[in-house]
């Protein structure tokens, strides 16, 4: 049997690029959310330093 | 932690645009493939993430041969950096791959030489990770990581050449005109054009997620060192 056009895989399509930008997307995220944590330790780090010299 | 610099700045935005007008060529400006139907479009990603992959795994090892050589902390922050970066595009090469595998060969997974190869060194590297973590002195960490990331490459020209050498149904995209490849795969030139412009961009986004994460690392050092100076007071 001959095929009429090309395969109905457009949510296939969808499917691959969800998985693409959800592994970028992840990646960012985390880098972002361990950025922040350092920033408040460092912020955490400031406050301890001002009240050992006081 | 100083600011970025503003050519990080720039380029961060540069990659996020350049990111955009690639995904709109491979909806829009590539065609639809005669066979395969709109799932084929994934492959632009597919294999720009997989570039990324495995040039994130080769800048590794080479920072693992210049921190053996030169001794300095801050290959050792590039070749982590990079592994993680690494790490995260070789997954996304593996599932869009997966997803495209399933209307095509009719399976999300099969034990094809270059699925396996591709899903080993995914492992080789999170054991990468894993090694770091079980390492407490950072010199001995960071000797064995450059060592480990040299060693672990090995994996990735076995990946690449694995259609070549073993017997797969794996299409060839470089050098397909290869007597011994055993797929082929042509392209249009709008194929073509939106493939290499998407190699480029995924170039870009590493070059600017590497930037970032490298400076992430020496901040994440210097918070260290401080917590440690405070704790011997």
């Amino acid at each position: 049997m001959a095929l009429e056009g090309p395969a109905q895989t457009f949510n296939y399509m969808l499917l691959g690029y969800a998985a693409i930008l959800g592994c970028i997307g992840v990646l960012l995220i985390s880098m972002i959310a361990r950025y922040r944590a350092m920033q408040r330790d460092l912020h955490m780090l400031d406050e301890l330093e001002a009240q050992g010299k006081h | 932690m100083q600011p970025p610099p503003r050519a990080l700045k720039a380029l961060t935005w540069v990659s996020a645009g350049l990111f955009a007008v690639a995904l709109l060529m491979t909806l829009f400006y590539a065609p639809r493939e005669a066979v395969m139907g709109d799932v084929q479009r994934v492959f632009y990603f597919h294999v720009a993430s997989g570039w990324v992959g495995a040039l994130a795994f080769l800048v590794a090892a080479v920072a693992g041969v210049i921190y053996l050589v030169r001794g300095s902390r801050r290959w050792d922050a590039i070749g982590l950096a990079s592994v993680e970066i690494g790490l995260a595009f070789t997954l996304a090469n593996l599932i869009s791959g997966s997803v495209w595998a399933r209307p095509i060969w009719n399976t999300w997974w099969t034990w094809d030489p270059r699925l396996v190869t591709a899903s080993v060194m995914e492992l080789v590297y999170i054991a990468y990770l894993l090694l770091r973590q079980g390492l407490e002195d950072p010199d001995r960490r960071a000797r064995f990581a450059a060592v480990y990331a040299i060693v672990g490459f090995l994996s990735v020209p076995l990946t690449f050449l694995s259609i070549r050498i073993f017997r797969t149904i794996h299409p060839v995209v470089v050098g397909n005109n290869d007597p011994t490849a055993q797929g082929t795969f042509d392209m249009t030139p709008p194929m073509l054009q939106t493939f290499l412009f998407s190699l480029f961009v995924f170039t870009v986004l590493y070059i600017v997620l590497l930037w970032h994460r490298v400076r992430m690392q020496a901040l994440a050092e210097a918070v260290e060192q401080r917590k440690m100076k405070m704790l011997s007071a």
